[in-house]
Order: structure tokens, then C-alpha cells, then sequence
């Protein structure tokens, strides 16, 4: 390959790398994008209508059991990080697009109370919300809240009934001077002719491998654009394994990776955007030292790896009696997940935990073992309750922010490396008082929806204890954060670095703060925001 | 599903057609042909008579055994490994020996309410951990109950599920009774 510099190396071709490459290459920059994994075809390399029998015995002869289809699952990265603590999870999909390919779609804008503790705020992001979403394709209603905000919506999926049954009982609770809100799932789908050319969604439900290309994913939508633009050299089943900085330990001058025949090759670039994901880029980040920077690149704040945090879940499952004998013989929709309670907590902290929690409802006639094991008796009677209470059934699923503490943090693991001698991660994760508070409050506040709304818990962890608690391995943010004060942030209100300036961050780990909201939809607005700095800076020749 | 109505779903772009989606997309794939792995034929066969007290047969399905969710069992247990088969192989060893002491007769060859008295034992002692009766039907409840949902007859014919497939437009709820707070 004759040796060419290119404006910017994109690590990472996620949600945030994607669209990094997008705006940087229509800004007519020479972009190179490195990704670890190979590159699937929606329809094809994934995807398939399998009956659950048919996926059980699929699974099998690959020791896996799986009464259904997931890419994640199938694809994803195993014993790539060393979990410490409370069970820590960490999930990695290595393919052109990464988890973007498996995301559920769920897009929610962060409020303005959402932005008060980060270096910018709602106003400033707005703008880059509306691209976001008319670039990506987010269908919603408009709801009129104040810390969720519309945006620029696509036609909207409705509710099923089990949904109206848990808002009847959000109503009853708001007339008796509750905060909440009970409003329909938004997501990235295009549910009408969209400016991307994907297929329309078709309602079977199978968002996680969307078959079609109907769910915006970064392979779907920014990197065939950006290639489009003749500025975008992509490089698949190519893994950073070094970055390489000047002499003096002041600039980056490229990394180097190993390519698909497992040949050692460098890059030279002008600037670096990192979007592997908010473990694996503070990982490198630390696992690379100078003697400028003894604690890793751009540590000096010392706050790499620190600040993190997740989303963690329980469930509390109901049914609806009203409901039963309906007609919902095909109500797949665009997956389980078609409800949302949220508005809790917003602006009157709760006295017992920090920060807030939103909960996912899930619901529908598609087999999920979730609503049916716990059921009692055996015969006929467990037979008629097998279809009542699948049918009518709904899940709510808390969402909550861990605590941002000392105890939840990333570093290297001193013993061991990966097969190009990088250690690996360690998470580490100790659940606080504050966070088995919420999930209480979360346990309380379901049950009494429920009731409210005339269902029956079918069931719920009751007294929550650690063991209830189950991370988000997905949601992770936060470990190399956005601040105005080079002593407490590494990178600047850009996502640029405070002391190396040029190197950028294109993943959630840039998040200041961190809201109940999904991050999917924040991480691409901000890397938008930081792309189109980057661009501008270009221009300017303003990189070093 | 008709190639054009997919298509029309679809929004019948280039890259469906690309792709050959049609071809694909939504087809009945051909169950695979099965060969049980963990069990015995005789062990299948009471399996599926025990499925059957469990989720019986009416007048609007085949129950659990003749759905033959024993077959779902044996990938469980196969699945599950060592531990896993012994607790099915002391169980499915535990009925046959009761229904011997007690009516003479291996399980299959019993009356209905012979054998429903046989499960009404084991599922008394469900919730008890320290019975060996009531661990197997624990476990075994769950998975035939599962194995259920998951067949086909279960799910289409008993529960009426028909979804899995490309439909144009997702009505939702539309029970006006049900959006009045």
C-alpha cells in the first residue's frame, strides 16, 4: 500500500465510530476506519424466522441454548475483560457496525435537568438531536414532557393493551399526586419511506437481528454513505494494538493494528477519534504510557476508568384479568418492548438513592419464558393460566443509574493480556446502599402500578437484595468523561482531549453525567457535535 | 407470504432485491429431523406421558405429550449436561417405581386418574427442596411448560400465536375501552 497520512483514524465502527466517519468524510476529510470484526449482511449473515424449535436444535450443535435468534449472543466477545466484584457483565460485538447491529433501537433524547452537571447543556445539544434523528430515522408520538423532549419523529408505533392497562394505573396515581409518565417506546426504525432508503420495518418483532435493515445500525446507514463520499478507507477484521504518539509524547501520530492475515501494520493520521466502547477505550487509553504521561495518554486528570457507570435492572411481572381472551394473535410490533414508565424522580430527588431510574415494559403474545414459570398447579387448570397470563402478561423492567462512586471503576488487569500482549480490563462493580434503594423503590412503585391499574403481580423480587440486581453489560459510560477542568475531566466540552490535542473520543465513555435514559441516541449526537469540531478544527489547522 | 405483498412491505427497495430477502425472508424452514440424545425410547415415552398430565389434551389442542415435548426435554437435559440427567433419570425411575408399588403397572400403562394421582404426589412436595420426587417435578413442570410455548402446537394452535411474520402496519391496542383512564 503506498504510505498515505490520513486526516483521521476512526477506532471503532459502533454507534459513535459510525457516525464519526460519516460527518468527518462528507466534511472532506480522509478518513480511515478500523474495525476489529468482519462485516454481516442483514438477511443473510443473520436474521432468519426460525420457529423456537428450530433455534433450540440450531443452538445445539453449537453448545448454546437459545430458543431464538441473537446476534449479540452468537457473535459477541467472550472473556475479554475480568469481571470484579457484583457480577459484572461487559458485552462486545466484533462486526462491521458493532452493537449497533443488536441495539433495540430505543432512542430517548437526555432532558435539560439531565444536562445540569455536564459542561454543556440541552440548548446546545438540541441541534445535534435533530440531525441525529433525521439522519437515523426515530420514530415516536410527540409527548409535551419536560426532561424527555420530542424530536424529530417518524410515524409512531402504538401501545399494546397491557400498556394502556399500567397507564390507566399511572393516571390513578398522578390524580392522587404522583410524578409519573406512561408514554410509547421511540426508536430508531423507519416505519415510513425515510431519506436512508432502508426497508421498511414490518412488524415481526425481531429487532435484535433486524433482517431487513429496517433499524438504523451504523453498518446500515453512516459507513455506506461515508464510503459513498470516496473519503472512507474501511478496514474489517483489523484490531488496534497500539497508539503511537511523537517523540515527546505530545501528539498522536497514528496506531498501529493487526490486519486480517495477522500482519502487524501501522497507520499515520493527523488526528484519532476512539469510539471502541467505554471499557475498551479507557483500556487503551491506560494500557498506553509515555513518560509524559506515566498513567496513561491524556490521564493527567487521573480520571481515566473512573466515574463509571451503567444501567442495572430487576423485573416485576403482572397479567390483567380485563385482558384476558383478547385478540392479539399477531401483536410482535417492533419487539417486546413497547411501553415506558418514566417522569419518576425528575425533578424531586427520592431522600434514599441518587439519580433516577425509568421503566421498560415489555409485553406481547410471542413466547417469552418470562411471564410463565412461575405459574402453580398442574393440568388443566396450568394450561388455561399458560395463555392468560402469556397474552395479558406485561414485564417492567427497571432501568436505573448505578451510583457513581470509588467503587465502580475500570483498570488494567495485571496478570493478564490479550493475544497481542494488551492487558485487559478489569470492571469493577460493588452495588451501594443508594442503588438496592432504588431498586426497591422500583420493586414498590411496579406492585402498586399494577394494582392500580387492576392486574395481579405474577412475580417481583419483593425485599430486593444484591443478588436481584442484574447489570445493563451494554450501557456503560462515563470513564473518560467531558469537563471543563482539565484536573477533573480528561477531554474537553468537545470530546477532545485536554492534553493531547489531537486525539478525540467518539464513544459513551465521554458522558459527564449519566440520566435513566438509554445512550444510544446521546452517544451518536455527541460524536456528531465532536466530528463536526474536529472538521471545523481541520479546516483551521488547528489539530496540534 | 407472496413475493410482491412482502415487497410492497418492504418498500420493495434495492438492496431487499439485492439481497435476495424474498427468497429467505419468512419461509417455514423444515424442522430438522431430531435423534434424542439423553434419553432412552421408553424414558421419551413416559416423559411424554407425564408432558401430557401436565398440560393435558381439550377440545382446543394436543396437550404437552402429544406435542412431544419430550423430545424438547431430551436437548435440555442433553444440554444441560451430567447433573441434569440424573435428576430426569432418577424421576422418570422414581415414577415408574411408585406406580408399580401402588397399582401394580408401569406408568404408561395406567388409567388417567391413576396416573394424575401419581403426579398429584409429585406435585405436592414441589416447593420441597429436600424431596427427590418434588426437585424432578420442579424442574420438569417448568420445562414442559416451556417446552409448550415453544411447540409449535403450543404456540400456534393452543395459544394463537401468528406472529413471527411481515405484516404492513401495527394497529396496536385499539380498545377504546382500554385507553379511558
Amino acid at each position: 500500500m503506498p504510505k498515505t497520512v490520513f486526516d483521521v483514524c476512526v477506532v471503532g465502527s459502533g454507534p459513535g465510530g459510525g457516525i464519526a466517519s460519516y460527518v468527518l468524510t462528507q466534511a472532506g476529510l480522509k478518513v480511515v476506519l478500523l474495525e476489529a470484526g468482519p462485516q454481516l449482511r442483514a438477511g443473510v449473515d443473520y436474521g432468519y424466522h426460525r420457529s423456537p424449535m428450530q433455534w433450540l436444535q440450531h443452538g445445539l450443535q453449537h453448545n448454546q441454548w437459545t430458543p431464538e435468534e441473537s446476534l449479540f449472543r452468537d457473535r459477541g466477545e467472550r472473556n475479554h475483560f475480568t469481571p470484579v466484584g457484583d457480577r459484572p457483565g461487559h458485552g462486545w460485538l466484533k462486526a462491521l457496525g458493532g452493537r449497533s447491529l443488536c441495539w433495540a433501537g430505543h432512542s430517548l433524547r437526555f432532558g435539560p435537568l439531565d444536562f445540569r452537571t455536564w459542561p454543556i447543556s440541552y440548548e446546545e445539544v438540541a441541534p445535534y438531536y435533530s440531525k441525529a434523528e433525521r439522519f437515523m430515522g426515530v420514530y415516536g408520538y410527540k409527548d409535551g414532557l419536560t426532561n424527555m423532549p420530542d424530536g424529530e419523529f417518524l410515524k409512531p408505533v402504538p401501545m399494546r393493551c397491557p400498556d394502556y392497562m399500567l397507564k390507566r394505573g399511572v393516571e390513578k396515581l398522578k390524580a392522587k399526586g404522583r410524578r409519573a409518565e406512561y408514554v410509547a417506546q421511540r426508536k430508531a426504525m423507519a416505519t415510513e419511506p425515510h431519506s436512508s432508503g432502508r426497508n421498511l420495518c414490518h412488524y415481526c418483532g425481531k429487532c435484535g437481528n433486524c433482517c431487513v435493515d429496517a433499524k438504523y445500525t451504523s453498518a446500515n446507514t453512516p459507513i455506506p454513505r461515508a464510503l459513498k463520499t470516496g473519503n472512507l478507507t474501511l478496514l474489517t477484521n483489523s484490531t488496534m494494538t497500539r497508539l503511537l504518539l511523537e517523540p515527546d509524547g505530545n501528539r498522536i501520530t497514528g496506531v498501529e493494528y493487526r490486519d486480517e492475515a495477522d500482519r502487524t501494520q501501522r497507520i499515520e493520521c493527523r488526528a484519532l477519534v476512539m469510539a471502541c466502547n467505554s471499557i475498551e477505550t479507557p483500556r487503551h487509553l491506560l494500557a498506553n504510557t509515555t513518560r509524559r504521561f506515566p498513567r496513561g495518554l491524556g490521564n493527567g486528570s487521573g480520571q481515566i476508568g473512573k466515574n463509571l457507570t451503567s444501567h442495572f435492572n430487576i423485573s416485576v411481572v403482572g397479567w390483567f384479568p380485563e385482558l384476558v381472551g383478547r385478540d392479539a394473535s399477531n401483536d410482535d410490533g417492533t419487539g417486546y418492548w413497547h411501553g415506558l414508565l418514566t417522569g419518576l424522580y425528575w425533578d424531586e430527588p427520592h431522600p434514599h438513592f441518587e439519580r433516577t431510574y425509568q421503566v421498560q415494559v415489555g409485553s406481547g403474545y410471542a413466547p417469552t419464558r418470562l411471564a410463565v414459570t412461575q405459574l402453580p398447579g398442574y393440568g388443566a387448570s396450568l394450561k388455561r393460566q399458560l395463555r392468560e397470563i402469556n397474552s395479558t402478561h406485561a414485564l417492567m423492567n427497571m432501568q436505573g443509574v448505578t451510583r457513581i462512586s470509588p467503587q465502580k471503576f475500570v483498570d488494567l488487569d495485571p496478570n493478564i493480556t490479550d493475544r497481542f500482549g494488551v492487558p485487559l480490563s478489569r470492571v469493577h462493580l460493588h452495588y451501594e446502599q443508594s442503588d438496592l434503594a432504588m431498586a426497591q423503590d422500583c420493586n414498590d412503585r411496579c406492585i402498586e402500578i399494577i394494582e392500580a391499574a387492576g392486574g395481579k403481580v405474577v412475580s417481583a423480587p419483593g425485599r430486593v437484595r444484591v443478588e436481584d440486581l442484574v447489570i445493563d453489560l451494554n450501557h456503560w459510560v462515563g470513564t473518560v468523561r467531558m469537563g471543563d477542568d482539565p484536573r477533573t475531566a480528561p477531554l474537553d466540552r468537545w470530546g477532545r482531549s485536554h492534553e493531547i490535542p489531537n486525539l478525540f473520543v467518539g464513544d459513551a465513555s465521554v458522558f459527564s453525567d449519566y440520566p435513566e435514559k438509554n445512550p444510544t441516541l446521546t452517544n451518536i449526537t455527541l460524536s456528531w457535535r465532536m466530528s463536526e469540531h474536529l472538521a471545523e478544527l481541520a479546516k483551521r489547522g488547528e489539530l496540534s | 407470504m407472496e413475493r410482491r405483498e412482502l415487497f410492497k412491505i418492504l418498500g420493495a427497495t434495492a438492496v431487499a432485491a439485492e439481497l435476495g430477502l424474498a427468497q429467505h425472508l419468512h419461509e417455514t424452514i423444515p424442522a430438522e429431523t431430531y435423534t434424542a440424545r439423553a434419553f432412552r425410547p421408553e424414558q421419551l415415552a413416559m416423559l411424554n406421558q407425564l408432558c401430557e398430565v401436565i398440560l393435558p389434551s381439550d377440545e382446543e389442542s394436543p396437550g404437552a405429550g402429544r406435542a412431544n415435548v419430550a423430545l424438547y426435554l431430551d436437548m435440555f437435559v442433553s444440554f444441560r449436561g451430567r447433573e441434569m440427567k440424573q435428576l430426569f433419570e432418577e424421576g422418570v425411575a422414581l415414577v415408574d417405581s411408585r406406580s408399580r408399588a401402588q397399582f401394580q403397572k408401569p406408568f404408561p400403562e395406567l388409567a388417567a386418574s391413576e396416573q394424575d394421582a401419581i403426579v398429584a404426589q409429585l406435585a405436592a412436595s414441589e416447593q420441597n427442596r429436600d424431596d427427590a420426587g418434588g426437585r424432578f417435578f420442579r424442574v420438569l413442570k417448568i420445562q414442559t411448560v416451556l417446552g409448550y410455548h415453544y411447540s409449535d402446537i403450543g404456540q400456534r394452535q393452543y395459544m394463537h400465536y401468528r406472529g413471527n411474520t411481515a405484516v404492513a402496519e401495527f394497529p396496536g391496542c385499539q380498545h377504546e375501552g382500554h385507553h379511558a383512564s
